[in-house]
């Protein structure tokens, strides 16, 4: 097991400067999830550190050697690809024992490996099959076990769930999660979905156009965004945005809108927030009931999506419109006029460039 | 087995026959050819001989002995199986790089490929006897082989780079971080993958190197160096035609080609239905 430090790193194609120039240090044993939108760089930082894209400029060292120059087969790192890569020529067994192979293992102690990853992983009635006779949670723990076998200093994932279908990824989700609880080996995870890296990661590095946007902890990420990029892409439903300004009347202050909407504020807040252009707050962080009371604003009920443990509403006001989400059951319908309230403390505020205020 | 024959309805019933007509008519010259090189009567009697009317080898035994068919085979054999070995190690390599290594300058290159091929042999072929025999390749079998190996290569390589193309690359990647270089992966991974590509490859560069005619009768002048193709045309003499030979020839020139087609069929069928790699 090993350290990762990524210093200065620069990625150039063509006349696009990919990644611009990134430092990311990765700590023994850590869990740290890669997540941004597609074309964001992650993919291509990852392939750097696995050895299969050249590196423009800075360094990359895993441990205390700088692998710049090193091929990917002497990185000591294992990687699982998002198509899972299986050979299709080799069974199951074949493939997690292809790398133990190349590393010139003799054929007993390497049926011995294998078939003690096989178990780990209830791979063992499948041995002998071809990849195309898999399922697709079957293909990507194979996958997982061809990268465990030879156990790596690093683990690099290339968003290994997304040809998953939903129920599957779940339960994939929680399998690695367990995998690198017992193995405690080091893992980045690239990804684009924030629910994995939120439920999965030690750390989370959020990235946008080859940059750090914001790196910690996944619920510090949520509890306290950098800027509104984050704040967006950090929780599901993402958070409510709200344009406008800062007013003080008389006894207090309010947040109103550019449509005219108007959230009270503490009146305390006024100064600090004067540069503030945004308003952010999550749709779970909103009261709403039915009757009228002291600072509650009334909004009209357009979108009612039930799940069960929790429901979605999409209530509006004017122009503005809000997304709000309740735990439990409620029987608000299309057409109801509510009223709502930002639950305390749970405001954030965003200044005209998008930086947290 | 009787089951299944009950089920047939009238329609697969004739489906079967026009497809076993069909084979008739692709089999029978063969067929025809064979027959006519064990007899030594005319082809042309009437009625015809649908079996030898006394089968005799003589044929074959005056073509060998009289003529230099031996001969002829052997350089046939040398010419096929080296077009086929070098234009399927210089396609290997350049398709892969082609289908790997994409810039302007490779997408460009796969094009110019493809136009090469859109000139005709008869165009090329006045110039190419010039050049070959300035650089002292006329009438030689290694420039034939080159001439041949020119011809086939552009297809040989359009067709291995679309198997090439369909291996997707990650396989290659993790390949390289389970432990073999580039180069490795290629020969590990990557070829074997495209194995039905190169059997193909293989049999078409070879079949294509057996009876290519234009190029072997333009380059080759002296007869000890004739392949089949060229050799089989002799035997139509100015006044004279001995069918009987000329079958028996034939049937010489065709029965290699035929085992070895048989021999890589299963290969053959898969590589060209293709969709050799999946998930």
């Amino acid at each position: 097991m090993a350290n990762v430090k990524v210093r200065n790193l620069k990625k150039v194609f063509g006349s696009v400067e990919v990644i611009p120039g990134i430092s990311i240090d990765v700590t023994d044993g850590e869990f740290v999830a890669l997540v941004g939108p597609s074309g964001c760089g992650k993919s291509t930082l990852l392939r750097m550190i696995a050895g299969l894209e050249a590196i423009d400029a800075g360094t990359i060292a895993i441990g205390e050697r700088i692998v710049n120059d090193v091929a990917p087969k002497d990185r000591d790192i294992a990687m699982v690809f998002q198509n899972y890569a299986l050979y299709p020529n080799k069974t199951v067994a074949a493939n997690i024992g292809f790398p133990l192979y190349m590393a010139g293992m003799g054929r007993a102690e390497r049926t011995e490996k294998v078939n003690a990853v096989m178990r780990a992983l209830a791979l063992e009635p499948l041995a002998a099959r071809y990849p195309k006779q898999l399922s697709g949670g079957q293909r990507q723990r194979v996958a997982m076990g061809r990268a465990i076998v030879r156990n790596p200093q690093v683990f690099l994932f290339d968003e290994p769930l997304s040809n998953l279908d939903a129920k599957l990824r779940v339960k994939m989700r929680a399998e690695i999660k367990e995998l690198h609880q017992r193995l405690k080996v080091t893992t980045i995870y690239v990804t684009h979905d924030q629910v994995e890296a939120m439920t999965m990661a030690d750390r989370i590095v959020v990235m946008r156009a080859g940059h750090m946007e914001q790196a910690g902890r996944p619920l510090d990420l949520y509890d306290r965004p950098a800027n509104r990029f984050v704040a967006g892409f950090i929780g599901s439903p993402s958070m409510n945005f709200v344009d406008g300004s800062v007013t003080v009347t008389g006894n207090g202050a309010s947040f109103v809108s550019t449509n005219g909407l108007a959230i009270p504020l503490p009146a305390k807040d006024a100064e600090r927030l004067s540069g503030a252009k945004t308003l952010g707050i999550r749709p779970e962080h909103i009261d709403m009931q039915n009757e009228e009371a002291e600072g509650f604003i009334p909004m009209s009920v357009v979108i009612v999506e039930p799940t069960g443990n929790e429901a979605t509403f999409i209530v509006r006001s004017g122009a503005d419109e809000l997304v709000v989400a309740l735990n439990g059951r409620h029987d608000h319908r299309p057409g109801d006029t509510v009223w709502l309230r930002p639950a305390a403390g749970k405001l954030h505020f965003f200044d005209a460039k998008g930086d947290t205020v | 087995m009787t089951t299944d024959r009950q089920k047939r309805s009238p329609l697969q019933i004739a489906m079967l026959v026009a497809t076993l007509a069909c084979a008739g008519v692709v089999v029978f010259p063969y067929y025809w050819m064979f027959v006519s090189s064990a007899e030594t009567a005319s082809m042309f009697s009437w009625p015809p001989h649908l079996l030898p009317d006394r089968p005799t080898l003589t044929s074959y035994w005056t073509i060998f002995k009289e003529r230099a068919l031996g001969r002829w085979f052997v350089n046939t054999l040398i010419v096929a199986g080296s077009t086929s070995i070098f234009s399927t190690v210089i396609a290997i390599n350049a398709a892969y790089a082609l289908s790997r290594f994409k810039t302007r300058i490779t997408s460009f290159f796969t094009l110019i490929i493809l136009f090469s091929q859109l000139l005709p042999a008869a165009l090329i072929v006045v110039p190419l006897f010039v050049i070959f025999q300035q650089l002292g390749l006329y009438n030689s079998l290694a420039g034939l082989v080159i001439a041949d190996t020119a011809f086939i290569l552009p297809v040989a390589i359009w067709l291995l780079k679309g198997f090439f193309d369909q291996i997707p690359v990650e396989i290659e990647q993790q390949a390289m971080i389970d432990g073999c270089s580039q180069l490795g992966a290629f020969y590990r991974v990557v070829l074997p993958l495209a194995l039905p590509g190169l059997v193909v490859v293989v049999a078409m560069s070879f079949i294509s190197g057996w009876d290519e005619f234009f190029l072997a009768r333009t380059l080759i002048a002296s007869q000890d160096k004739w392949v089949l193709s060229v050799g089989l045309t002799s035997f139509r003499g100015e006044y004279t035609l001995d069918w009987s030979q000329m079958m028996a020839a034939a049937v010489v020139f065709t029965l290699p080609a035929l085992v070895f087609f048989l021999f890589v069929q299963r290969y053959l069928v898969a590589g060209l239905a293709s969709g050799a790699v999946k998930g």
